[in-house]
């Protein structure tokens, strides 16, 4: 469908585009389209606070994207863990912050022209190292019946054989666990902190 | 003697993941002065380093627990080597709830902090026992996180906040890319599994497989402060409490080089030879970046700062080396810089006590404590790597472990750096040994304990250099 | 070329009707998969125009039964002029307020302003699609109903803290931020009995929740664990009405603090839209309750073979509603009896009583299911 373009030190494999296609084709273009549109629009609105909110729209469009996947669960823990959890946490943080919601931020010209430009090359590189990629081109490897259900998710996360994932399951509740005795520790007032907060109020 | 069978070998790890839980819990029920979390964590980290030391240190591919938790040989060491570091850490820091320090107010809640180092240390031996990149990533999270709390402890200490503020965003960012270079690694392989992964490696390499190493040694360089990533750790050395700069500088060091030697031994192993010239180039500037800024330093621990960064370019050297030499060159270099940093950070903490921790405020100190001052320049010695101290023939093993593939180059300059090292080591010994102080000269206290924990230090720099051959002798039964 | 399907009586009908209504077209434009996606189409704009039903018809009846019920509460008779007993009442004020001017306040953030309420009515919706309504009434009957719902409800708290600090408004903000903490730490318990839920019934689809619960009254999960069921459920009750921000856990409005909280800024059809996102989640809570608790759609059977069949001649939909009603009626007499605790005493009972409890609560089902499962 592309004409293979011979110029000379680029070599661009056969695009494994196959367009116009089925409906989950054309869903996974318009999310893509809405992904990077809000993930645009989150490094360029001024507002941080739109910028939040545009991060939001930007997961849950990736979340969309597991699903067509079929990986429900992650798609659901996307947007529990993201929507449900970090970017309410990123709010909050901008609320409680006095008037870092209410003024733009803004970045020096030349920052933004450096930024832009890297991101372009490392685009760039990025789709020169994934497209010969042999998956991409043959579609999509799939995997055995039901393999992303939550089932036999939970199977293998709580599994003690060699593919079993016990151990990190474990382990993230061990980091979880110091995590919040670290912050507790770090954040909360010592005694003689209390009792002057309490002198200065009476 | 207790059998201690393999089935046992799971022990010294289990008794250390209950074991912060058991010195915070153990606040619960005495009052804030009680000295009972202390004893607790001194009984608790000294009987896991000595169950540690009942493993005997022969076998091939390492025992596995629950078929993903392997205890080999590195690892087994490796424990060692951290649990040293925790253990000296503890001591070095208790004196710092006692009475604050270099300007810095006292510091509270000795058993949280202490099972902050025990938990950053249960995340180094989760590197080394890990099979799966899962477990392997969160290992690194877990030594890393409290090491941010840490460099927070002191709350009302401004410079302190602003260190562990920059010491999280850098993280941040290192464990983004990390986590960007090891799904890339997945998608390459299919598989978390590192024996899977590295015979997908062995079978042919894609440029995915090179964004994956780049990302992955992006995301290192910052924990490790290799040379585009350092610039954060002079600001966290010197903002941080000196106690934590020490546990910072050692134990976050040696988990940061033991998960690039489980990287490039493990699941890069059949790609070895094609990265060695990044890892000699990232060897290579580190080391001298890191004696460059080392020159000019006034302050003591931004001076160690810089230094520990050298440090780290002269082990990456190692990396360079066949697997066994390597991993062997690692732990006995990791063993020294541990006992000689620590004896250093124990100088620096008796002076910093009354003093402001500076190179001005090390002068006058051989008339005064001259005792101090020998153990001063032992460990300056042993770290700049001057024969016959342990420091010498840590960096011998380090560079045999480079030039054994060849790379005599990169060898050869990291020994014309040392040159530069030594230079700044011995302005050190020369503040401490030959100028005279300005004035009068505030008393230095000694405790027992600090007493007793310098001389063993500086007996084991020195019997560690002068008996080379015991140092062969504890890796010798380490095969690969 | 895959074109999903939904399963269900009215899906057969519409999947046979599109075929016989397309051989009048003609036969240039006739196929299969035309009519398969034409008859999705239909399907899927039915499930939609379902949920829009009972969502937003709900919400007037409930306005009405909530005065109602807070006016005999209160003995007195509340609405009666308009109408039988003032029933056209409310439907009069819904109008008054969409033709309300839409307008926002100086110095606000016009997008933000806007987009909150939308952001609010995301969850409701989502849930109600979820809810088994009778044995062939559902319009998502998704494996993973569980954890979506926990999923979206995450949407709740978003919208509430926009629309609080995109009015340029004190007491919004203060609200907003009221609330959102309200809503974060209750989520936890109400995920928490959900969970318990998925254990004790060992799925995470509505549909297989509700039909585990299929014999007498005492297999509904309520009665079915011993009075671990009943704690459950007073749990699920508590930490839903924090969740919605209903009365006696409504400081996030407190008028008599915060003049209304997040919304006091907003009015006309942006006001109504937050208005009926509350009135939803109470439609939607009370179904979860009775799909998790109170065996949805199933008739209270006795064991009784002559009562049983009476009882199941009753359409299921019907027992639902009745089922929801009875949780909506409960929910209204709490807001209506108890008074509102302090914001921070609100925080100790979920930190320190809730959360502890919810523990516990897992752990014994746990260790029921082990003995006895």
């Amino acid at each position: 469908m592309f004409p293979n373009l011979n110029l000379p030190g680029l070599q661009l494999p056969d695009l494994p585009l196959a367009f116009p296609m089925g409906g989950m084709d054309i869903a996974f273009y318009v999310v893509a389209a809405v992904m990077l549109f809000t993930a645009i629009c989150t490094v360029a609105v001024k507002n941080i606070l739109q910028s939040a909110v545009f991060l939001i729209f930007s997961f849950v469009a990736t979340a969309i994207l597991y699903l067509l996947l079929h990986a429900e669960f992650i798609a659901l823990a996307q947007v529990m863990v993201y929507v449900g959890g970090v970017v309410i946490f990123v709010v909050f943080t901008i609320l409680l912050t006095s008037h870092l919601g209410e003024d733009a931020f803004a970045t020096k010209i030349p920052r933004v022209f450096a930024a832009f430009a890297l991101s372009i090359a490392f685009v760039l590189v990025m789709v020169k190292c994934i497209l010969p990629t042999p998956e991409l081109a043959s579609g999509a490897v799939s995997s055995p019946e039901n393999y992303s259900g939550l089932e036999p998710i939970a199977m293998r996360l709580l599994g003690y054989g060699p593919d079993g994932f016990i151990i990190p399951f474990e382990v993230v509740s061990i980091l979880l666990l110091m995590t919040l005795i670290c912050a507790i520790t770090v954040a909360r007032k010592s005694k003689d902190e209390v009792e002057k907060e309490k002198a200065v109020q009476q | 003697m207790f059998d201690f069978s393999t089935s046992h070998f799971l022990i010294p790890d289990l008794l250390l993941l209950i074991f912060p839980f058991i010195v915070i819990g153990s606040r619960l029920f005495c009052n804030a002065q009680s000295k009972m979390p202390w004893r607790i964590a001194n009984f608790g980290f000294i009987a896991i380093f000595i169950l540690l030391n009942f493993i005997p240190l022969a076998s091939g591919e390492g025992r596995f627990f629950i078929s993903n938790w392997r205890i080999d040989d590195f690892g087994v060491l490796m424990r060692e080597v951290l649990l040293v570091s925790a253990i000296l850490g503890m001591w070095f820091a208790k004196d710092y709830f006692e009475h604050g320090a270099d300007g810095k107010p006292q510091m509270h809640q000795i058993a949280e902090f202490i099972g902050a180092i025990a938990f950053a240390t249960f995340g180094g031996v989760t590197v080394v026992s890990a099979c799966d990149m899962l477990t392997f990533f969160l290992g690194l999270e877990i030594a890393t996180i409290p090491m941010y709390a840490l460099t927070a402890w002191n709350k009302k200490d401004q410079l302190g906040s602003e260190a562990a503020t920059k010491y999280i965003l850098m993280g941040s960012v290192a464990t983004a890319f990390e986590l960007f270079g090891f799904s890339y690694l997945y998608g390459f392989a299919g598989s978390l599994h590192f024996s899977e992964i590295q015979t997908a490696v062995a079978s042919g390499t894609s440029p995915l497989l090179w964004v994956a190493v780049l990302f992955l040694f992006c995301g290192i360089g910052f924990k490790l402060t290799l040379f585009p990533f350092y610039t954060w750790a002079p600001d966290v050395y010197e903002g941080a409490p000196t106690p934590v700069t020490a546990v910072l500088s050692v134990t976050s060091k040696a988990t940061a080089i033991a998960f690039l030697v489980v990287l490039v031994f493990g699941p890069l192993a059949p790609i070895q030879e094609q990265i060695a010239p990044l890892i000699a180039l990232l060897a290579g500037t580190t080391l001298f970046v890191g004696n460059l800024g080392a020159l000019k330093q006034s302050r003591l621990r931004r001076f160690m700062a810089y230094s520990s960064i050298a440090q780290a370019g002269y082990i990456m050297v190692a990396l360079l080396g066949p697997a066994a030499t390597a991993k062997t060159a690692i732990i006995y270099y990791l063993f020294v810089y541990a006992v000689s940093n620590y004896l250093a950070f124990f100088v620096f903490g008796i002076i910093g006590h009354h003093r402001e921790e500076t190179f001005a405020s090390l002068r006058g100190l051989s008339k005064q404590n001259p005792s101090l001052a020998i153990s001063l320049a032992i460990s300056m010695f042993s770290l700049a790597g001057i024969p016959p101290l342990a420091g010498f023939f840590g960096k011998f093993h380090l560079f045999y472990s480079g030039a054994s593939t060849g790379h005599y180059m990169l060898v050869a300059f990291a020994v014309l750096n040392n040159v530069l090292a030594l230079f700044y080591y011995i302005q050190l010994i020369k503040s401490a040994w030959v100028d005279e102080p300005d004035g009068h000269l505030t008393p230095l206290r000694l405790t027992r304990r600090q007493r007793a924990v310098i001389v063993a230090l500086s007996i084991a720099v020195v019997a560690l250099g002068f008996l080379p051959f015991l140092s062969n002798n504890i890796v010798a039964g380490f095969s690969f | 070329m895959f074109v999903p399907s939904i399963t269900n009586p009215v899906g057969d009908f519409v999947r046979e009707m599109v075929p016989r209504l397309a051989e009048y077209l003609p036969a240039s434009i006739q196929s299969d998969t035309l009519n398969s996606i034409v008859a999705f189409l239909v399907n899927a704009l039915i499930c939609v125009i379902a949920v829009c039903a009972v969502n937003i018809g709900s919400a007037p009846i409930l306005i009405y039964m909530e005065r109602k019920v807070c006016a005999h509460v209160q003995c007195r008779l509340g609405p009666m002029r308009l109408g039988w007993h003032g029933t056209i009442q409310t439907i009069a004020d819904v109008l008054k307020m969409l033709f309300k001017e839409v307008y926002a306040p100086s110095g606000a953030d016009k997008l933000m302003f806007y987009l909150a309420p939308l952001i609010v009515l995301i969850a409701p919706f989502i849930v109600c699609a979820l809810i088994p309504f009778g044995r062939d009434l559902v319009v998502a009957d998704v494996s993973m109903g569980i954890p979506l719902i926990i999923a979206v409800n995450g949407f709740g708290v978003l919208g509430i803290l926009l629309g609080g600090w995109s009015s340029n408004n004190k007491y919004s903000l203060l609200g907003a931020l009221r609330s959102g903490a309200q809503m974060i730490s209750y989520e936890i318990s109400f995920t928490m009995i959900l969970l318990f839920v998925v254990m004790i019934s060992g799925s995470t689809n509505l549909m297989s929740i509700t039909l585990g619960q299929e014999g007498t009254i005492s297999d509904w999960w309520i009665f079915k664990i011993p009075v671990l069921g009943i704690i459950a459920f007073i749990l699920f009750f508590i930490s839903s009405t924090a969740e919605m921000n209903r009365a006696p856990f409504d400081i996030a409005e407190a008028e008599q603090e915060l003049t209304g909280g997040y919304h006091t800024e907003y009015n006309g059809t942006p006001f109504a839209m937050f208005y009926l996102a509350e009135y939803i989640a109470l439609v939607t809570n009370s179904a979860l309750a009775t799909t998790c608790f109170l065996g949805g759609f199933l008739p209270p059977c006795i064991g009784v073979a002559f009562v049983d069949n009476y009882l199941n001649m009753v359409p299921g939909v019907v027992w639902f509603f009745a089922k929801v009603f009875f949780m909506i009626w409960c929910y209204m007499m709490v807001r209506w009896t108890f008074v509102r605790p302090r914001v921070d005493q609100l925080m100790d009972f979920e930190w320190k009583f809730l959360l502890p409890v919810n523990l516990v609560l897992l752990i014994a089902g746990a260790a029921y299911i082990v003995v006895c499962g």
